[in-house]
């Protein structure tokens, strides 16, 4: 069920908030966690074994935080996390990874003529498993750190994991920052008001910017990018850059208002990533969580830079593309930040607006095209002295699609700057942007009802 | 309590809780608004249409079992015998005084496949309910509907491809909504040849995936098209042997999207029309 669908809006959560604030505070915890178990076995209903592998990733981790706890021997508390560990990683290399595992080996299998095939899994993505296996492992390991005991309330821990705002696609929140919250937090109509302010401010990003803006990318790609004209390459590359940020950036917010609403402080996941200089500064203002979460749990346990600089950040950068998909090309993408990082970290010469602009676009298309074939054709319109002859058919294909949705895309373009936010913080107060807000929650329902929000559900030929 | 708390001090609460408020008493008159999927918003449209259609058509309703009777497969093949005497290769010119009328593949024909001087009404989501509602831009800028165009100018031929944005509604009002369309554009243009274009199929997979938006139901529509064509003046063009699979469905080399074919093979389609051109 995704934040931006009726059933959500409509149904799930408003029964969720009236049974949340009517029952006593020491209820709190379990309408959160029911309600999070009914909002993820509603997005796995064609799956349920999905669901129980949520709920086994809780047990094994509760127990084995807890003998790490008890363990008085170092080789105990280190059996444990391996142990726990090896579960984490395990199952979600079973589900994300093994196919694309199996493929490759079977490529170089087929390679030595060797005639041994492994069979593939054809196993489907358990939805939110890259981020609540992240979470999960984050709690396990700060409990071998000492950082806090080992949560002894089930409930407690299952509400952490299965806390349906940022359950499927972030923040990567660590039980660190939201322990004592557990516990204890506030509930007041002030959280209610800046959580609900929140909350439709994401919702207009990712119904009214990214969802409108990415039939652009989506019509260069059924149309074919070989008869694509270059203007509509720029025009659907900058599209498609956009929808990544508003989609997600969007939903990050909303996971964030939700969570205010019932009196959590989620951590900020962007900070206007795309007015950044250098890419290391990108990769500190997009996805904020899940960056922190690689430095904390990989690049310092390796040594950070003070032994092996350049090969920690290699493995860092190399497990954040792996992260975001089992494919080669997210391999490259990452790759191609710890390239640019490495070369700012050695000349200091690459900086700028330009120069990020150029590294975010380039960043996206390698994002955004599995095929390398089809990147390198893409290539090519992009740049059409690559390759002689490679006219467009459609010349005014950019003139129709921009026109189509030239509002959201440059309200997408201003949204990118910090304009907004600071005009917001100034006036959020005011009566005017709570009036301007219920507008666009308004629009967004009618985006939505209008199926105008989702490509795939808008079924037209 | 409640009469305690300071609404201005919660502008977002307040003005959120009126808008929903309001929102509730004027959808009151139309209820089930905010359950609907788009399914539902389909079979809502749907159901609005088919009233007013069946209220005008009852009688041409009735007639639908006449069509249904099962041709013989003689018949079949005395007329694609006489059908191959008549079509020739044509080229692009031939297009000259042409119209086409369609949805969004009819769209990629003009965009991709090089329709000549032809002029085409088409639009991504067009339907026999629509066709004769919406405005069309033609190249000159100029909006109109299908029915001023007609009336203003004579096209010596006519091709239609209407039907799969269709598959959502009824299935018999939509034969009936078809055939009259056909009808009102012979009335029209009586000195036009009309192709009737069977809907190109979609891929196996997306196939699979939906209950109306399926081969089969593709298939079903384009029979009684065909059933429309009497070889004289209207004539049965069907596609999909271009990018068929061997089961019949869209295969997965031509298509990204499952249900439209990739730019470039528009001009093997276009080619492939011109195969059938009749004097």
């Amino acid at each position: 069920m995704v934040f931006s669908s009726f059933v959500f809006l409509f149904q799930f959560l408003p029964v969720f908030l009236l049974i949340y604030f009517l029952v006593p505070a020491r209820f709190k915890n379990c309408v959160i966690f029911a309600g999070s178990l009914v909002f993820y076995f509603y997005g796995v209903k064609d799956h349920p074994a999905y669901f129980l592998l949520i709920i086994l990733s809780i047990i094994i981790n509760y127990l084995a935080a807890i003998q790490i706890d008890q363990s008085s021997k170092d080789s105990g508390r280190k059996f444990w996390l391996f142990a726990g560990m090896f579960y984490n990683i395990g199952s979600l290399f079973l589900f994300k990874y093994a196919d694309f595992f199996v493929e490759n080996a079977n490529w170089i299998l087929s390679q030595v003529n060797s005639g041994v095939e492994f069979p593939y899994t054809n196993l489907i993505l358990p939805i939110g498993i890259s981020f609540y296996t992240f979470q999960i492992s984050s709690y396990l390991i700060d409990v071998y750190r000492k950082k806090f005991p080992a949560e002894r309330s089930f409930l407690l821990l299952g509400t952490y994991l299965c806390l349906f705002p940022q359950l499927i696609a972030g923040p990567i929140v660590t039980y660190e920052e939201v322990r004592e919250q557990l516990r204890q937090r506030t509930h007041s109509l002030e959280n209610v008001e800046e959580g609900l302010k929140t909350f439709t401010i994401g919702l207009a990003l990712k119904v009214l910017i990214a969802n409108r803006v990415s039939s652009i990318w989506t019509q260069a790609a059924t149309i074919g990018y070989e008869s694509i004209s270059t203007p509509m390459a720029w025009l659907a590359l900058i599209a498609y850059s956009l929808q990544i940020y508003f989609d997600f950036y969007g939903y990050s917010l909303m996971a964030k208002g939700l969570g205010r609403i019932m009196g959590f402080y989620f951590p900020d996941n962007f900070k206007e990533p795309y007015l950044s200089k250098t890419v290391s500064e990108f990769w500190r203002r997009w996805h904020i969580t899940l960056g922190s979460w690689f430095r904390e749990y990989v690049y310092i346990p390796l040594g950070g830079n003070r032994s092996h600089h350049y090969r920690n950040l290699f493995i860092v950068w190399f497990l954040t593309g792996l992260w975001h998909g089992a494919s080669w090309n997210f391999v490259l993408w990452g790759l191609l930040s710890f390239l640019m990082i490495a070369l700012e970290k050695k000349f200091r010469l690459f900086s700028g607006h330009f120069y990020m602009a150029a590294f975010i676009l380039f960043s996206w298309l390698l994002f955004g095209i599995s095929d390398l074939t089809q990147f390198g054709i893409y290539l090519t319109k992009l740049f059409p002295f690559l390759k002689a002859g490679s006219e467009a058919v459609f010349k005014a294909d950019y003139v129709k699609y921009f026109s189509e949705c030239a509002v959201p895309f440059c309200a997408g373009i201003f949204c990118c700057s910090d304009i907004p936010r600071k005009i917001y913080e100034k006036r959020k107060d005011s009566f005017l942007i709570s009036l301007i807000l219920v507008l666009l929650f308004w629009a967004c329902v009618y985006s939505i009802y209008l199926g105008l929000d989702d490509p795939f559900l808008y079924y037209q030929f | 309590m409640f009469a305690k708390i300071q609404l201005q001090k919660y502008p977002y609460i307040t003005l959120l809780s009126i808008s929903f408020l309001v929102v509730a008493l004027f959808w009151k008159l139309e209820p089930g608004f905010i359950n609907q999927s788009t399914d539902d918003f389909m079979e809502m449209s749907d159901a609005e249409i088919v009233e007013d259609t069946i209220s005008e058509e009852v009688v041409s309703a009735e007639v639908v079992p006449e069509w249904e009777l099962p041709e013989t497969t003689e018949v079949t093949e005395v007329i694609e015998e006489t059908n191959e005497g008549s079509f020739f290769v044509a080229d692009r010119t031939y297009f000259d005084h042409a119209l086409f009328i369609g949805d969004s593949r009819t769209v990629g024909l003009y965009e991709y496949g090089d329709l000549g001087n032809a002029i085409a009404l088409a639009d991504s989501g067009m339907s026999v309910y629509k066709v004769f509602k919406q405005k069309f831009e033609l190249p000159s800028g100029e909006k109109q509907t299908l029915e001023e165009l007609l009336s203003e100018e004579q096209f010596e031929k006519i091709y239609i491809m209407l039907g799969i944005n269709e598959l959502g509604y009824s299935f018999e009002p939509t034969v009936v909504k078809y055939e009259k369309m056909v009808e009102r554009i012979e009335e029209l243009q009586p000195d036009a040849i009309i192709f009737l274009q069977a809907n190109l199929h979609i891929t196996k997979s997306k196939s699979g995936k939906s209950e109306i938006y399926n081969n089969e139901n593709i298939d079903r529509f384009n029979r009684e098209v065909e059933k429309l064509a009497d070889n004289k003046k209207r004539f049965f063009l069907d596609a999909n042997e271009l990018f068929d699979d061997e089961e019949g469905n869209l295969s997965v080399e031509y298509t990204v999207d499952e249900a439209h074919v990739l730019g470039k093979y528009y001009v093997d389609w276009v080619d492939w029309i011109l195969n059938y051109a009749v004097d």
